[in-house]
């Protein structure tokens, strides 16, 4: 596999795994904080 | 530290802290702006869902000062968690171990009588006070003359006349802050009769053994004759229901009644006050905004002036962004070709260009639309004309069952449900207030934005309609419109179904009209586009990067006698995302979308302008050149080599987006405003399967109707 393939999945799976992180902190946030939002920043 | 030890002055090392606290509508936040200027941190009081924002500023002579803005109250008895939250905060009963040093009471000086309620409430808490004097000109416009030297005797805290919208005023309140932390707290200042105090006297005293000083504990005992629920920053008093009790049989044993012993008191003070600083001059005569409100308000010319603004409005967001949105997207591509130029050809490349620029671009170019959105209604707001819109709505709110304070929810929803769903919370009556929460995320929030315009900009053309307004513009008008009526209409729906419940009239003060000012409003217009700008470089970008990969892998064996966009198209289609999306096809064949629309719906569950970015992705992995997003729809097939999207496929779409219920934080927040647990996952339920059906029945009839018609 050439260099670059590998580093782009890298970066892949970083943004993956960011996102399933940021989904499971917002769940447990929810009831104290209520979940973040784009438009209003909640 | 606790409201026992007295007042407390800031160290030398620490910053003064100042809470600030008013009636709605009195140009609080403005106040907060003008002081605080873009040093504001927003966040969440602990438990609860009540914003706080804290905000800091220096004085010319280096001394901090750290300004703490309390939610809206009209006084610190009602029940609401706006008002608990402020009591709690000025007892240091919140937990969070930020005693004030100095309360800044926002007064409006058109409705100072109304106001002086919490302002004497605030008074006898044992911490200094200053009071601003806010919106000074509008009262001398509406012929109120203040003596504030007076006041300033009468209630005995230093008075500041200020404007905040126009910065007037503001250096002297800030030194007031700091004169005023040297003062001697004040006190009640005025007497109840003899039999009521002896008869609160053992209240008081209990109240003092439970830890609070002399000044609050009076005020607690008189404030409390008239709470009927348990209050949670005195729970840890022991026997205090019982000593309550005995205070209020007291009180009826001398022929008073305990439930408005506090009232009657402190607005016979007020009406001294009142009789001793303003003048009025003589009724009748008209101010501005009452001529204003002849037109704005009228049965007919009313709800027409609210259209023509709305129009105004959307046209606006249309014609005065596109210079800035073509220089966003030049500027775009530019930084795309700077980044991508040293890197080699391969999967890195294709991440770059395809994933992060397209992606990420495609929303970016939005951000003009939003910061036009945000400052018009950032005017409306501030200029008093919302709390009017609301007024006119009255009527047709009731008619279709619901409180006329729905529709402040309602119209918070056109910038986002999230809030919009929160502040529900004014609502009393629990039916009025789910039937409220059900239909807001119908109005159609600032993430749908990206998608509307999107859609009208390639396929509607800017026909002329009227002077000032042309079919792009009248077709978002449209959209807005129909996501509103469709609120209302499915609100009169549950009202008769599953929340029938009787109607009550509302109460709406409307505030004078005031010139909005600069600096509030470019502060709320910069953090929506900065909340914008940290959506599209964290969830957006992630959300690109993911889909790329899905758009690219697993990769195929392509036939290299084809074309190269046709070598592109084959491997799109036997990608994870070409997959998935041909698998749900035949579900959204039927509304006239392919499998790409298919998927790009999907994606948008997460964050409804994702739909865009997907789009972006989607065709930045499957073209040749960098042409906008906006071209290449314009000019992809289907397989017959008929257009893929047509101006009523783009409608469609549009239709669906009014209706869908595309938002998980709309959803999590449904669940819990909508009572927590089984019962909100039942309510977030019906809003997501109900907004569902109807955008698919809706989006399916506008495309049938339209081919009945005769209209690709």
């Amino acid at each position: 596999m050439r260099a670059d393939t590998i580093l782009a999945l890298a970066i892949v799976s970083a943004a993956a795994a960011w996102l399933a992180w940021r989904a499971v902190r917002q769940w447990r946030a929810r009831k104290d904080r209520g979940p973040d939002c784009a438009n209003c920043g909640h | 530290m606790t409201a026992t030890a007295g007042p407390e002055r800031p160290t030398a090392t620490e910053p003064l802290r100042v809470a600030i606290i008013g009636n709605p509508n009195t140009g609080k936040t403005t106040l907060f702006n003008a002081l605080t200027g873009l040093r504001q941190r927003v966040g969440n009081f602990a438990g609860v869902t009540v914003e706080r924002v804290e905000g800091a500023f220096r004085m010319p002579d280096g001394r901090r000062v750290a300004v703490l803005d309390l939610p809206g109250s009209y006084s610190l008895s009602a029940g609401s968690p706006d008002e608990r939250i402020a009591l709690e905060v000025l007892l240091d009963r919140d937990g969070q171990h930020w005693r004030p040093h100095v309360v800044l009471v926002v007064v409006d000086a058109c409705h100072l009588e109304r106001n002086l309620f919490l302002a004497s409430q605030v008074c006898e808490l044992g911490l200094p006070v200053v009071i601003a004097l806010n919106q000074f000109d509008m009262a001398a416009e509406q012929g109120i003359t203040i003596d504030v030297p007076e006041l300033i005797h009468a209630i005995g805290v230093p008075v500041v006349p200020t404007v905040a919208s126009r910065g007037e005023g503001i250096e002297p309140l800030k030194k007031a802050l700091f004169t005023a932390a040297e003062l001697p707290p004040p006190a009640r200042r005025f007497t109840l009769p003899p039999e009521i105090e002896a008869s609160l006297a053992p209240l008081v005293t209990h109240l003092e053994r439970g830890g609070l000083a002399r000044g609050p504990a009076e005020m607690e005992a008189l404030r409390l004759l008239g709470v009927r629920r348990g209050e949670k920053h005195l729970a840890h008093i022991p026997d205090l229901a019982r000593e309550l009790d005995a205070a209020r049989d007291a009180i009826r044993a001398v022929g008073h009644t305990p439930e408005r012993e506090e009232s009657e008191a402190r607005y016979g003070w007020i009406g001294e006050v009142m009789q001793r600083t303003v003048r009025r001059r003589a009724a009748g005569t008209e101010t501005t905004s009452d001529r204003v409100d002849a037109v704005v308000l009228h049965r007919l010319g009313g709800p027409l002036v609210f259209l023509a603004i709305m129009a105004l409005v959307f046209q606006a967001v249309f014609s005065w962004a596109a210079p800035m949105q073509d220089a966003i997207e030049a500027v775009i591509h530019w930084l795309g070709a700077l980044v991508a130029a040293p890197l080699p050809e391969g999967d890195l490349k294709s991440l770059v260009v395809d994933g992060v620029f397209a992606g990420v671009g495609s929303v970016l170019v939005f951000l003009p639309q939003i910061a036009i959105l945000f400052a018009f209604i950032g005017v409306l707001e501030q200029s008093g004309y919302m709390a009017r819109a609301a007024f006119l709505m009255d009527r047709v709110m009731r008619r279709v069952g619901l409180h006329g304070k729905s529709f402040i929810p309602m119209l918070s929803g056109y910038a986002c449900a999230v809030p919009g769903i929160m502040a529900t919370r004014t609502i009393d009556d629990q039916q009025e207030r789910l039937a409220t929460i059900m239909v807001v995320p119908l109005m159609s929030c600032s993430a749908r934005l990206p998608v509307y315009t999107l859609l009208i900009a390639t396929f509607v053309p800017a026909l002329p309609l009227l002077p000032g307004l042309d079919l792009q513009g009248a077709t978002m008008l449209a959209m807005y419109l129909l996501g509103t009526v469709a609120a209302l209409a499915v609100a009169a729906l549950f009202r008769k179904t599953l929340l029938r419940g009787p109607v009550r009239p509302m109460l709406l003060e409307l505030p004078a009209y005031r010139w909005p000012s600069p600096q509030s409003l470019w502060v709320s217009v910069w953090q929506r586009c900065l909340l914008f700008l940290r959506r599209a470089g964290t969830v957006i970008l992630a959300l690109s990067i993911v889909l790329w990969a899905l758009a690219t892998y697993p990769k195929t064996a392509v036939d290299p006698s084809l074309p190269v966009e046709a070598q592109h198209e084959q491997q799109l289609a036997h990608s994870a995302l070409g997959g998935f999306g041909h698998a749900i096809e035949p579900a959204v064949r039927p509304l006239g979308y392919d499998w790409k629309i298919g998927v790009s719906i999907v994606a948008s569950f997460a964050a409804r302008e994702v739909f865009v970015s997907t789009m972006g992705t989607i065709y930045g992995v499957g073209a040749e050149d960098d042409a906008a997003l906006q071209d290449r729809l314009r000019r992809e097939t289907r397989a017959d080599g008929a257009p893929a999207y047509t101006p009523l496929v783009a409608v469609g779409l549009m239709v669906f987006y009014v209706f869908a219920l595309m938002c998980m934080s709309t959803i999590a927040v449904t669940i819990r405003e909508a009572g927590g647990g089984r019962l909100g996952w039942k309510w977030a339920g019906i809003q997501f399967a109900y907004m569902l059906a109807l955008a698919y029945g809706a989006a399916w009839l506008t495309v049938t109707a339209g081919r009945a018609l005769g209209f690709a």
